[in-house]
Order: structure tokens, then C-alpha cells, then sequence
């Protein structure tokens, strides 16, 4: 059952976020750099979080995360309240990201996983699991699937532009995505199994 | 009559509920990156104030963002595009702004928010150009304009 009262206090709570950033960008497009600390305090975990996603290692996302926090201070009039603050910051992480990605040519690497054999898929109930479950389980996700899942499921990308993203077929995006998510609903069942043994 | 939802969808939401969590949760980083930026910025500002070569332009881009702005005063209807470049496409949007006559259709704030795109695109990989900055300063008061004009319509019809 959907609780009303709770979802229009989570809609008030977003327009008061909304607004609040807002604000904050505004200051930082006039150069207040106190108020685009702020703006980094407020989204540095869920920057980090989606750099270290991508990147699976701990100094690759602290670059990662500068130079995306760098970028945004020099671009934030391009911001001014045209929806969630974090999703455009993770716009421009991933921009900077694709950047680098293209550089080392891994998509080699990413078509091959595809041919790989997934591994067999088990019904599990993951309700008692964690965020950080999750975060864990997608960390062991082969690349190819990670990043797919990660641009499609958790920062909501279309198929075409993760396709144009990493430079792939559509239909191998999709392929990787259905083999992700079965290789995810696998691994948390198993955690969940783990913890329930221990 | 209720469907009962299969394992595969109930896995399904629980996964979207999970990862909506874990998204906006985020995770902290090791140590304050903050200092580090900062240092950075200043840096940079520095470099760009002082003169020296800058980071690598990328032309087409700066193209895509005229582009853009011109898509921009045409969706408005603003007659009278001559040769624009450089500084005067931002007198060029500032005229525009001010146009009484400038009586755009909402079609044309799709244009506008694709137009601002581009040009936050451009500014992001060129970010010590003042133009642009103005520009980008401009295109948005003429977005709240716009919007501030028919909504006044609306209320009038």
C-alpha cells in the first residue's frame, strides 16, 4: 500500500532540497566558494560513490572525484535548478570518466565478457540485505556488466546512451544489463544465504 | 482481481529499492577531498587570470554552443540574425531578453533547455571562457523571462 502522507512529505522534502541547491549553485555561479564547499559536502558521498562504482579502485575515485567537483565549480552556472543537483554532478563524473575509458580502449574487453557463460541463477529473497551488500555485489560484477548496470539501474541511462557511452551495440548494452542483474539477484541470494548459515 | 507478483518482480523491487538506497546514500570517501579542490580551483583561476595557456580548446564545441544559440533566438522568434561571432551573440541573447516584442511559444523553452545543455557542455570543457559564462548567465534570465511571460498569458486568457 502506498502511504500518501509519507510521499508527499518526501515530495516537500525533494522541493526544499531542490531549492536549497538552488540557492547554493546560484552563490557558486557568482563565486562564493564557501557556498560551493557546501555543495560538496552535501554530494561528495554520492559522487565518490558513483566514482568508485566505475572505477572499482580507491585512488582512481578520489581523482575521479576532484576533478569532477574541479569541473563543476567552473561550470555551475550551466546548473541553475534544472533538476537534482547530484544527477548533474554524476553527469559530469561520468563525462569525465568516458573520457578516460575511451583512452585505454577497453571495450575489447567488455565484448568479450558478453560471450561468457552466466553463472546458473538461483531464486533468492534479498529483503534482509544492505546498500552495502549491494555495493559489494556490484563491485564483483565483471566490467562489462557493471557499468552497464551501474549507468542503467542506478543512474538511469537509456540502453542508446550507455551504447554511445561505451561505444557498444545496443543490443549487446542490453544482453550485459539482463546478464548483470541475474549475476546480482545470484550473488545477494548467496550473501543473504551466508548470513542466515553464520 | 489482484495479480500476485512473480519472484522474478518481487527480486526485482526489492533490487530497485536497494539500489535506490545505496545511490542516494552514496559512500563517504577515506579523506576530505575538499582542501585538495580547492587548491585546484585557485590554481586554475590563477592560470586563466594570469594568461597562461590554458587546458586544450576544443573548437567544435564553442561552434555547437553558437549553434545553439542561435537555435535559441530563432525559436523566440527574433528576427534580424546577421553575422554572429565571438562577444556579439551575447549582445545578440541580451537584445533578445529585452524584446518586447519577443513573444515565444513554450516549444521554444525545449530549445532553449537543449541550448543551455550544449553551452554547459562547452563551458565545462572550456571553463575560463568569460563569453560563455555570460552567455550562459544570459540564456538562463531569458528562460525565466520566457516562462515568466506566459505564465502571465496564461493567467490573462
Amino acid at each position: 500500500m502506498i502511504d500518501r502522507r509519507s510521499k508527499s512529505t518526501n515530495e516537500a522534502d525533494a522541493g526544499e532540497i531542490l531549492a536549497i541547491d538552488c540557492r547554493l549553485a546560484d552563490r557558486a555561479a557568482e563565486g562564493d566558494r564557501a557556498a560551493f564547499e557546501e555543495i560538496y559536502r552535501r554530494y561528495v558521498n554520492r559522487v565518490y560513490g558513483l566514482c568508485l562504482r566505475l572505477t572499482t579502485d580507491v585512488g582512481e575515485a578520489e581523482n575521479l572525484t576532484q576533478d569532477t567537483f574541479i569541473k563543476a565549480w567552473f561550470a555551475i552556472a550551466g546548473y541553475a535548478g534544472r533538476g537534482n543537483l547530484g544527477g548533474w554532478l554524476g553527469r559530469v563524473a561520468v563525462n569525465l570518466w568516458r573520457d578516460q575509458f575511451r583512452a585505454t580502449a577497453r571495450r575489447g574487453r567488455l565484448m568479450e565478457e558478453v560471450a561468457a557463460e552466466p553463472r546458473q541463477s538461483r531464486d533468492g529473497v534479498i529483503d534482509l540485505l544492505t546498500s552495502l551488500d549491494l555495493e559489494r555485489c556490484i563491485a564483483r560484477l565483471p566490467e562489462g556488466g557493471r557499468l552497464v548496470f551501474v549507468f542503467h539501474d542506478v543512474e538511469g541511462y537509456t540502453h542508446r546512451e550507455i551504447a554511445e557511452l561505451l561505444d557498444l551495440a545496443v543490443g549487446t548494452v542490453k544482453a550485459q544489463l539482463h546478464r548483470a542483474r541475474r549475476l546480482l539477484r545470484n550473488m545477494l541470494a548467496e550473501d543473504r544465504e551466508a548470513a542466515h548459515g553464520a | 482481481m489482484e495479480r500476485n507478483p512473480s519472484n522474478n518482480e518481487k527480486r526485482d523491487s526489492q533490487l530497485s529499492r536497494l539500489v535506490g538506497q545505496m545511490r542516494d546514500t552514496g559512500t563517504a570517501p577515506g579523506r576530505d577531498l575538499w582542501p585538495e579542490i580547492d587548491a585546484a580551483i585557485d590554481q586554475q583561476e590563477h592560470r586563466s587570470t594570469g594568461g597562461s595557456p590554458g587546458r586544450k580548446r576544443r573548437p567544435w564545441l564553442r561552434l555547437a554552443a553558437v549553434a545553439a544559440a542561435m537555435a535559441l533566438m530563432l525559436a523566440a522568434g527574433w528576427a534580424g540574425i546577421r553575422s554572429i561571432t565571438g562577444d556579439s551573440i551575447i549582445q545578440e541573447v541580451a537584445s533578445l531578453d529585452g524584446a518586447e516584442e519577443s513573444e515565444a511559444p513554450n516549444s521554444g523553452l525545449a530549445v532553449i533547455d537543449k541550448a543551455l545543455d550544449e553551452l554547459t557542455l562547452a563551458l565545462a570543457d572550456d571553463p575560463a571562457n568569460r563569453n560563455l559564462s555570460h552567455l550562459v548567465l544570459m540564456v538562463h534570465k531569458t528562460r525565466g523571462n520566457l516562462l515568466r511571460r506566459n505564465t502571465e498569458n496564461l493567467m490573462r486568457d
